[in-house]
């Protein structure tokens, strides 16, 4: 599944496009960025429900290329401007972190 | 905003592809005797484009948006699309490039053209508006991931028997949320260098969990890499209070992080067992009062290719 198809499923806003066409096969879920640095590395996707600026440094360093936000929370203005100069998806939906393991589970993303 | 300057190189590939590449082919066509009231389905699914009139392979007419909205509105009933059907309208070939198919649209105003084969007139698909755009940002996307693999290592590939490059990025007292500007440089400047992913990705990795460290505890600090052929050094030193029991700070879990760090997602107390998890060594010395220093070397040999 591709970053847009991802956003479908979840009904999200795409706030910054990045790499849309990026094919998604594992997905790390956390609102710790030291777990996200240590154990996130071979995800494509991270989930969370924290928006500061350092849930996109951290992608960056991790070299995760979309962040999805959950329950509705909407990224400061520095948070994306940052995210559409490092070249980063960044999806906002209104599900819960929870709703949203559960939906992309489903739809068959496992790892 | 600066972020969305478009480099001259991007607009040169975009003159570079051609329709075929961001054309949909799996477009819903119909045959000259389908009835007009079954088209319904036919021009949602086609994005309001067109829908692409065929006898056999061989494209002979089309209905366009603006062709069935009139029908809708006259008293012509329902008749087959023959009688409705465009029969002079302008097609484009796979090798025109996707400008041409901008031109075109904005000329002509409509949705969508119909590609077909330069001399058989066989139909190949269908440009419109709505995915023009997607498929030229995919098509760059593809493209920007082939320029990056053409990158090659720059300390494996020159002629000297040795070589040594230093870099060094001094990290001033800032707020925390500003964490991660100096490991970003760190990171660009590596892969400029020519340094293979992996690498980049272990030191940007340890410089950043380095960096949220010194802002939260020491005020600032200063990184020295030191690059050669075989092995990346980063030195991490800061004038900071140190770190009472070294020991305990390298378990997982501990933390001595009050709650303004925590809120910004660190402070778990995997900070420094997690760089040295992206070392192939690591020294840690504090002292109580004077400062602490971390020493990271990665080895490059055989990585670097």
């Amino acid at each position: 599944m591709n970053i847009k198809e991802l956003s479908q499923v979840l009904n999200a806003k795409i706030l910054s496009t990045g790499h849309l066409s990026s094919e998604i096969k594992s997905i790390y879920v956390s609102d710790l960025m030291s777990d996200v640095l240590t154990f996130g590395r071979d995800a494509q996707l991270l989930v969370t429900s924290l928006t500061n600026q350092q849930t996109i440094r951290t992608v960056e360093m991790v070299e995760i290329p979309a962040i999805c936000y959950t329950n509705g929370k909407q990224p400061e203005e520095k948070t994306i401007e940052l995210a559409i100069i490092k070249n980063i998806t960044v999806l906002a939906t209104k599900f819960s972190t929870f709703q949203v393991t559960g939906k992309l589970f489903a739809a068959g993303l496992q790892g | 905003m600066n972020q969305i300057r478009i480099s001259q190189s991007v607009i040169e590939r975009i003159y570079e592809i051609r329709v075929e590449k961001i054309m949909r082919t799996d477009v819903i066509r119909v045959t000259p005797d389908t009835m007009m009231s079954k088209l319904k389905y036919a021009v949602k699914e086609n994005n309001y484009a067109c829908i692409p009139v065929l006898e056999g392979e061989k494209l002979i007419g089309q209905i366009s948006i603006e062709g069935y909205v009139d029908w809708l509105t006259s008293d012509t009933g329902d008749v087959p699309v023959s009688e409705i059907m465009d029969v002079k309208f302008k097609t484009l070939h796979p090798d025109e490039p996707v400008i041409t198919a901008v031109k075109e649209l904005e000329l002509i105003g409509l949705r969508g053209l119909p590609v077909v084969e330069n001399e058989s007139e066989k139909f190949l698909g269908v440009i419109c508006r709505c995915t023009m755009m997607e498929g030229v940002l995919a098509e760059l996307d593809i493209d920007d991931k082939i320029e990056e693999q053409k990158d090659d290592c720059l300390l494996k590939n020159i002629q000297s028997s040795s070589a040594l490059i230093t870099l060094s990025y001094i990290v001033d007292q800032k707020p925390l949320e500003y964490g991660g500007e100096i490991s970003s440089s760190i990171r660009s400047d590596l892969y400029k260098l020519g340094l293979p992913g992996s690498i980049v990705r272990r030191t940007a990795i340890a410089a950043y969990e380095a960096e949220i460290n010194l802002l939260a505890y020491a005020g600032g600090g200063l990184f020295t890499i030191n690059l050669n052929t075989n092995l990346l050094n980063m030195k991490i030193e800061d004038t900071g209070p140190g770190i009472p029991d070294v020991d305990k700070a390298m378990e997982p879990g501990y933390s001595t992080a009050p709650d303004w760090v925590r809120e910004l997602g660190f402070g778990a107390g995997m900070g420094l067992l997690n760089i040295k998890n992206c070392s192939d060594n690591f020294k840690i010395e504090s002292t109580i009062g004077k400062g602490t220093v971390l020493l990271v070397h990665i080895n490059m040999e055989g990585k670097c290719a």
